[in-house]
């Protein structure tokens, strides 16, 4: 089997053969990716087909003997917080009930992460799917520390009375 | 690390899986954004003849078959191409569905079978003499890279040959040819012209590209183009196109028409609008119109009002009303019928279809008519 590193090289030249190797080993884990980051399946089917056509669209300024996973997420995180941020603006004109209903899931801490409001469900998929640090959050999502550090709080609390009352 | 915190990170195995149908969809548009810059490369043209190639199997398969010798060849009726023309052999895939991008060709000689096969019929261009010219145009949607679309200079139509450059020679093109090359923006699309040679470029042989330029037809570029990206998606605090409906209300006469696109909110569930749209004209067979949409002031501060609360973004409750400003002018265009606008509003994902009668007066002969568009507001 061909190493990413040739790959990456073959469809820097343009073959087709190539790219469609890369998507297929790296397709599932970019859009489990989105998933984790939206809660929404639609969503995460932009967000995840966009990072790869932006990832292999700007192949050639890429280094091929760096890892292309950690590009293609950073990629999918960028275009999520965009549209955070989108949504955001739009949110004083929003009821809380036009907030996403998450979709039927069989995990029920999945489940739950979706169920949390948008700013705090972005924060823990980052923390806990994505391995973010705080530090690097606050700076991702333009906020202090410490706002990151309370809403991460509020969620665990939220989560740990949501997956209770789930067994109650 | 509590136990929470142990929880949420041993989920992430449990995150579901992509679909099969979003799976496939996305490989054909991944594969579709093989690396730019290196356009002659055999790897992106044997990518864009497949796509051409699959184009013209769909178009084959609805029972279309190519015209005969010494006339236009089309894979469908509308999209853009050459006009027909004595002399010339034309062919044009029409409008295609993305990732497909849609290609014109034209030649004062017999097209052969490679126009159906090659994204430029390197073998027809081979067999060019002294005087023959092979126009093709490959036209790609805006908005996926900031740096690919500033190559591509506004121009107007017809394209001049006194902006091209003679370049190439480019990979795969036949030792006999030469090459001018011209990047335009037209009506919303990049356009990338070649201009192929027999020999020397002779006066009589640019004179006659020119005068083909002159039949080159290039519609709007569909705005849905950018609507399945994240960023111009359906939000789900915007008004569902469901729960909209819009009508056209203006008045005038012989100069333009004026006033407002007028959308309702007949659901239930106050919702929010925001932005300026995009407004497409089509006639009463469905088919796109050539109109250019020019951005307007939003009618308060033409009329000097306090700005509304809340704006840009405007709410609606439930059966409330909101508008879009709209101007009208230089209608040229006859022997259609105009039918309907449609209006895609930011974030609402679907466009919204509105009758409309005109009769206007002509202004400028040769140029589309000018529609203004504001962005929305509240209804005063």
């Amino acid at each position: 089997m061909q190493a990413d590193e040739e790959l990456i090289r073959r469809a820097q030249q343009g073959a087709p053969d190539a790219i469609d190797e890369l998507f297929r080993r790296h397709w599932r884990d970019l859009w489990r990716t989105a998933y984790a980051l939206t809660a929404r399946r639609e969503l995460a089917n932009d967000v995840a087909q966009e990072a790869f056509v932006r990832g292999v669209s700007s192949l050639r300024r890429f280094d091929p003997t760096r890892p292309l996973a950690p590009w293609l997420t950073r990629i999918a995180v960028n275009l999520v917080v965009d549209e955070h941020r989108r949504e955001r603006r739009l949110a004083p004109a929003v009821e809380s009930a036009a907030v996403a209903q998450p979709e039927d899931v069989d995990d029920e801490v999945v489940a739950a992460v979706a169920r949390l409001a948008p700013e705090k469900r972005l924060i823990v998929a980052l923390h806990y799917w994505l391995d973010y640090t705080t530090p690097e959050i606050a700076q991702l999502l333009d906020l202090p520390l410490g706002t990151v550090a309370s809403r991460l709080s509020r969620a665990l609390e939220d989560l740990r009375t949501d997956l209770e009352a789930e067994h109650v | 690390m509590s136990d929470v915190e142990r929880t949420i990170r041993d989920a992430r195995e449990s995150l579901p899986e992509p679909e099969q149908e979003a799976s496939e969809r996305a490989r054909t548009a991944v594969l579709a954004a093989t690396p730019k810059g290196q356009p002659r490369r055999m790897g992106r043209l044997a990518l864009v003849a497949a796509v051409l190639v699959a184009a013209l199997a769909g178009a084959f398969a609805a029972g279309l078959a190519l015209a005969p010798s010494g006339s236009t060849k089309v894979a469908r009726a509308d999209g853009p191409g050459f006009l027909p023309a004595q002399g010339w052999d034309t062919f044009q895939t029409g409008a295609t569905t993305p990732p497909q991008a849609p290609t014109a060709t034209a030649a004062n000689v017999k097209l052969g079978p490679d126009v159906l096969v090659e994204s430029i019929p390197w073998q027809t261009v081979a067999k060019l003499r002294s005087g023959q010219v092979l126009l093709e145009a490959l036209f790609s949607a805006r908005g996926e890279s900031a740096a690919i679309d500033a190559q591509y200079r506004p121009r107007s139509l017809p394209l001049s040959l006194a902006d091209a450059k003679a370049e190439g020679p480019f990979e795969g093109q036949p030792p006999n040819a030469t090459a001018e090359r011209l990047l335009a923006r037209v009506n919303g699309w990049n356009v990338e012209l070649f201009v192929f040679y027999g020999g020397k470029p002779t006066r009589a042989a640019r004179a006659a590209a020119q005068e083909e330029l002159g039949r080159l037809v290039v519609p709007e570029a569909a705005p849905g183009v950018l609507e399945t990206r994240p960023a111009l998606r359906p939000s789900p605090n915007a008004c569902r196109a469901s729960a909209l409906r819009s009508r056209v209300l203006w008045q005038g006469a012989t100069g333009s028409l004026m006033g407002a696109i007028r959308v309702t909110n007949v659901g239930g569930r106050a919702c929010a609008l925001y932005g300026v749209p995009t407004v497409e004209m089509v006639d009463a067979n469905g088919v796109r119109m050539n109109v250019r949409q020019e951005p307007a002031k939003p009618l308060w501060k033409q009329l000097g009002a306090p700005r509304p609360n809340g704006w840009p973004i405007v709410r609606m409750p439930g059966h409330g009303s909101a508008q879009v400003f709209v101007r009208l002018r230089n209608w040229c265009v006859t022997g259609v019928k105009p039918l309907a606008l449609l209006t895609y509003l930011p974030g609402v994902g679907e466009h919204l279809p509105a009758q409309v009668e005109i009769n206007l007066r002509c202004d400028v002969p040769g140029q589309p008519p000018t529609l203004s568009v504001g962005p929305v507001e509240p209804v005063r």
